[in-house]
């Protein structure tokens, strides 16, 4: 019985975990059709900031704060400066956010060395759960993704900025006719996926290794989670708690490795079966 | 082919082949090694430049070759003597194998495009490394060491540099060929429909799924074969062959070079490699960061790859060649 | 003149179809553009809007050039456009595709009421969810779109396209009224050509990229063969 919750909480820790890493790529993806192979290293970037806070004799709940902020801006100047050059063109949008992947980690490295860091937690006690004792600080981790997926879904059906964000994924060009400044939007929406990202780093960083490869870890999970779904809000819960649960069960139960290659199968067939993720087109909205 | 393209291939090879004129053997040796890049990096080519298929693991491919090479070669593979040319065949057929079975899950059913393809050949590589640290038939986290040196029959076993590197310039040469005769014929031309317009080629009856299956498990062989050719000189097969970071670089050179180009991504590779043995010593991590950038550049605004619009512009100097 | 174009050339890729196109739009009337298909209208529509670059020659709205600017600065000086095929916002709601029209207008997130003066029925309606209405009420929805960023002017482009004639009247008729008394300028491109003499004052035609003449509706009317001549009916 114990070992039933355990698990089950497990897996929904990681499966909002992976949406709340998820949801930035998503939220780009959907409007500006760009893939970001960087979203990993922004991710990481957050983390790296919370490294930094607390070695500036900050404290953790200062760095969680100033994450989104920092990676954010970090967002803002990439696309200034280079992704807005490749929109329109799909593959390249690819490349180039892999490059820049690449540019982040090799600068990361350069300031910080190769080597892992730990970040000090806060929220160190267990809880009590439906008798099971559960890490407080994990569930503060669902608590995050949960307001995320509120916030997010808060600002895209309650605000204009997000009816406007729906407009230009609806129909680009007519949003622009009718003096949507899609331009600023774009801006707006890299930022906030970025932001969003770098979020996830710092909340997730006390739990893992903070290193310069931590970033690809989490991103496979996160792509994987978004092809079986299908895209959009809905269909990324899907996949991440598919992914979540089949990650966390084959984790507990055998080992971390095959757990990774049972969900990349699951993932695989369920991509050849159903080629526009599991809810179709149904899951974008 | 058109003509001058061919008389630019030509050139470059002849000078592959007068190099160790001018170079040392050590050198040689290292050039041999880089090489074997290229061949890797024309099988990248093959399946991006020319088929659209943008793959974020090809080194599954490469390591696949390597460790299918190094166990048949070490004598690890029961029942089997211990052969460079059955490594070499092994190195081939694994990793083809192993294309066809996964592109006939991604390529059937309708469409697996661009970005899909790319995730999840980028998730196979981390899982392959993964995957390869823990098992210990073929070494774990360690590899397997001591992996015999080329031997085809004739003149022993091959280690030397001016040997190595006339095997291994052959193999390129005879590669770059039976690829560029391949490109020439309707298969070419209709992978070349495929690249332009997927919908189009479809209409016009080819049947995009296989194409997209035939290519992958073609640039999958030559993979394998090189990454066959390189523990043979390497002669240490490590999880490292097989992931994410061999990966990343094998694109990096043929987006450099030319993705579009064969000759263009094996230049790529070896000028990448030379550039790096100079610069990294100097520019320690710098390096990688400026590659990172330069590759990001070069996707913006040289989306042919650099050394493409070179030969692409020396094509038009020849006589013939149009303005 | 509220819209000038002067010698205008655009197309698409390397491939013109408008060469050279000169036309005026007087302040507070209704123009028809006439023309058979594939010969520059909506072409022309998407060139004003910003959709396609101009090539050569300038145009001019309110007094000032607009071309090279992008679609959303040029609907906020107050160009309006109805597309051919509406565009509406299939998936959301009524009200929320008349939001979107006062998104980057002083009136953001306000929708004005001579919008559901014009179209009762979209206020009716306005928590439906637009793509399960009737063509007819769409292209009601796609000009109340318009019309809700308060514009200066009017892009129409096939306004009774796929609907039903009876329709087609009332549309027609409310434009008409917008067009006094709201004193707004209309474009229109249409190939109906009862609905065309019923609002315009002046009638351009097009053909070959090209505007071959100018009339009033007066002798349009008067004359019919001046219709045929262009449009080859």
């Amino acid at each position: 019985m114990d070992l039933i919750l355990t698990l089950g909480l497990d897996a929904l820790n990681f499966a909002l975990a992976i949406v709340l890493v998820a949801m930035g790529l998503v939220i780009i993806f959907g409007l500006m059709n760009v893939i970001n192979m960087a979203h990993g290293e922004l991710f990481l970037l957050g983390a790296y900031t919370l490294v930094v806070v607390q070695q500036a004799g900050g404290g953790f709940w200062l760095g969680l704060i100033l994450a989104p902020i920092v990676v954010g801006l970090v967002g803002l100047v990439l696309e200034e400066l280079i992704i807005r050059h490749v929109y329109r063109r799909f593959l390249d949008t690819i490349l180039a956010t892999w490059g820049i992947s690449i540019a982040i980690k090799q600068a990361v490295i350069l300031g910080f060395g190769p080597a892992s860091y730990t970040v000090d937690a806060p929220l160190q006690f267990g809880v009590d759960f439906l008798g099971t004792t559960y890490p407080a600080y994990r569930l503060f981790i669902m608590g995050v993704a949960v307001l995320v997926i509120l916030l997010t879904l808060f600002v895209f059906f309650r605000t204009r900025f997000g009816l406007a964000a729906r407009g230009v994924i609806a129909n680009r060009s007519m949003a622009a006719c009718l003096g949507i400044n899609t331009r600023r939007l774009d801006r707006a929406t890299f930022a906030f996926g970025a932001a969003l990202a770098g979020l996830a780093g710092a909340v997730m960083a006390p739990q893992m290794s903070v290193d310069p490869q931590m970033g690809l870890g989490f991103l496979i999970p996160a792509f994987l989670a978004i092809l079986t779904g299908g895209g959009g809000l809905t269909g990324t819960l899907l996949g991440a708690s598919l992914v979540g649960g089949i990650d966390s069960t084959f984790a507990k139960l055998w080992s971390p490795v095959l757990a990774q290659v049972v969900v990349f199968a699951m993932a695989i067939v369920v991509i050849r079966l159903f080629p526009n993720g599991l809810l179709g087109g149904r899951g974008r909205r | 082919m058109k003509r001058n393209a061919l008389v630019l291939a030509a050139i470059v090879w002849i000078g592959f082949a007068l190099l160790p004129l001018v170079v040392d053997d050590w050198q040689l040796l290292q050039l041999a090694q880089f090489m074997t890049y290229g061949v890797f990096a024309m099988s990248l080519a093959l399946i991006w430049g020319q088929a659209g298929l943008l793959c974020f693991g090809q080194a599954i491919f490469f390591g696949g070759g390597a460790y299918a090479m190094s166990l048949v070669t070490m004598g690890l593979i029961p029942g089997l003597p211990a052969s460079s040319w059955l490594g070499l065949i092994a190195a081939m057929v694994l990793p083809a194998l192993f294309a066809n079975l996964l592109g006939r899950f991604l390529f059937y059913g309708r469409g697996l495009r661009g970005a899909h393809f790319g995730i999840v050949t980028l998730a196979i590589a981390v899982i392959a490394e993964r995957l390869a640290i823990n098992w210990e038939f073929i070494g774990g986290f360690n590899g397997l060491m001591g992996v015999p040196p080329l031997n085809l029959g004739i003149g022993g076993d091959l280690i030397d540099g001016l040997p190595v590197y006339y095997a291994i310039l052959a193999v390129a040469v005879i590669v770059f060929a039976l690829l560029a005769a391949m490109l020439s014929t309707p298969f070419g031309l209709a992978l070349n429909a495929l690249r332009n317009h997927e919908d189009r080629a479809a209409f016009l009856g080819y049947d995009n799924a296989r194409l997209k299956l035939a290519i992958f498990t073609i640039a999958a062989a030559v993979a394998g074969l090189s990454g066959a050719l390189f523990v043979a000189q390497f002669a240490f097969a490590s999880p490292t062959l097989l992931g994410f970071g061999l990966s990343t670089e094998v694109l990096i050179w043929t987006a450099l070079g030319g993705k579009s180009l064969l000759i263009a991504a094996f230049l790529g590779a070896v000028v990448v490699r030379v550039a790096e043995n100079f610069l990294s010593e100097i520019l320690g991590p710098l390096w990688l960061l400026g590659l990172g950038a330069l590759f990001v550049l070069c996707v913006i605004f040289f989306p042919r790859g650099l050394i493409a619009e070179l030969l692409l512009r020396l094509e038009r100097l020849l006589p013939g060649g149009r303005r | 003149m509220m819209l000038s174009l002067d010698e205008v050339e655009s197309g698409y890729g390397s491939s013109l179809v408008l060469k050279g196109v000169t036309l005026n739009v007087a302040a507070g009337q209704v123009t028809a553009l006439l023309g058979r298909n594939g010969m520059g209208k909506s072409t022309l529509m998407k060139t004003i809007m910003g959709l396609l670059p101009v090539k050569r020659g300038v145009i001019g709205f309110d007094g000032a050039p607009i071309n090279g600017l992008r679609p959303d600065q040029i609907s906020n000086r107050g160009i309006a456009f109805v597309p051919q095929g509406r565009e509406i916002f299939m998936e959301f709601t009524v009200e929320e595709n008349l939001l979107l029209g006062t998104l980057g207008k002083p009136n953001a997130g306000w929708i004005p009421d001579l919008v559901f003066a014009h179209f009762p029925i979209l206020h009716e309606r306005r928590k439906q969810i637009a793509g399960t209405m009737s063509g007819g009420q769409q292209q009601q929805l796609a000009i109340g779109r318009a019309l809700a960023g308060q514009p200066k002017m009017l892009l129409l482009d096939e306004p009774s396209e796929g609907i039903q004639p009876s329709i087609v009247e009332q549309i027609a008729q409310t434009l008409r009224a917008i067009a006094e008394k709201e004193k707004l300028t209309i474009l229109l491109v249409e190939q109906n050509v009862e609905m065309v003499l019923d609002m315009a004052s002046t009638c351009a035609f097009i053909e070959n990229g090209r505007i071959v003449a100018t009339h009033g509706s007066e002798a349009l009317r008067a004359d019919e063969r001046l219709i045929h001549r262009y449009l080859g009916l």
